[in-house]
């Protein structure tokens, strides 16, 4: 690995944050239930820790969680970190497909609400997803986001 | 890995952050390479011999 110069402005990191912090506001201005306040929330506290790494003192838990390795000792830690994460969601994302999987084979989980209009007419809209599925995978995302953190804090911690 | 880094660099009248940045790497790696906590690559290991004006196998050892 080669030694490159160390605190380098990731202009691309903050323009990416700042395009999340535009999004999550735009999505908060339309007034779109708790998306845009969560956005805004990972954006505010991931713009904090990269503006915090650029301190000519900064830890080296700020470079791993915003992975901006300083040099080889912190790419090995944030390597490790994601290794760990990866196997982690591996074994996760397949216990949880086969879950879903279970789940749609389960007969009568997806039920219809047919009903008959005044002239008689009965209309199915068709099988609805149950309120199971996208609670699962709302757990899922929060799931990611407190893994990926707590991966870094490992990872940080982690004896070289 | 043990080595006598901690000397070369009190002997230069460095510190740790100012290796570090004349190295390219961060002062907690300079720390962690004089507490023995973290074996450098062999790229790194060559900076830091050159620096001093010697070789690996004078800074670095193992028993």
């Amino acid at each position: 690995m080669s030694i490159k110069p160390r605190s380098k402005v990731p202009y691309l990191q903050i323009s990416i944050i700042v395009l999340e912090l535009t999004v999550g506001l735009w999505i908060f201005l339309s007034g779109q239930d708790g998306a845009g306040e969560l956005l805004l929330a990972i954006g505010a506290i991931t713009l904090l820790v990269t503006l915090l790494s650029l301190r000519r003192n900064s830890t080296t838990f700020e470079h791993i969680l915003t992975l901006t390795p300083r040099d080889e000792r912190e790419a090995k830690k944030i390597e490790w970190g994601f290794a760990l994460v990866g196997k982690i969601f591996l074994v996760f994302f397949v216990l949880f497909g086969f879950g879903l999987l279970a789940l749609w084979l389960v007969p009568g989980i997806f039920t219809s609400t047919s009903y008959v209009t005044p002239d008689g007419t009965i209309v199915d809209p068709g099988p609805e997803i149950p309120w199971v599925v996208p609670a699962a995978l709302e757990i899922i995302l929060g799931m990611y986001f407190t893994a990926m953190v707590t991966a870094a804090i490992i990872a940080a911690s982690k004896r070289d | 890995m043990q080595s006598i880094l901690r000397d070369l660099r009190g002997k230069a009248n460095l510190s740790q952050a100012d290796l570090a940045d004349k190295l390219g790497v961060s002062r907690q790696t300079i720390n962690a390479i004089e507490t023995e906590r973290y074996s450098p690559s062999l790229e790194l290991a060559i900076h830091i011999a050159r620096f001093f004006n010697t070789t690996v196998e004078e800074v670095f050892h193992v028993d």
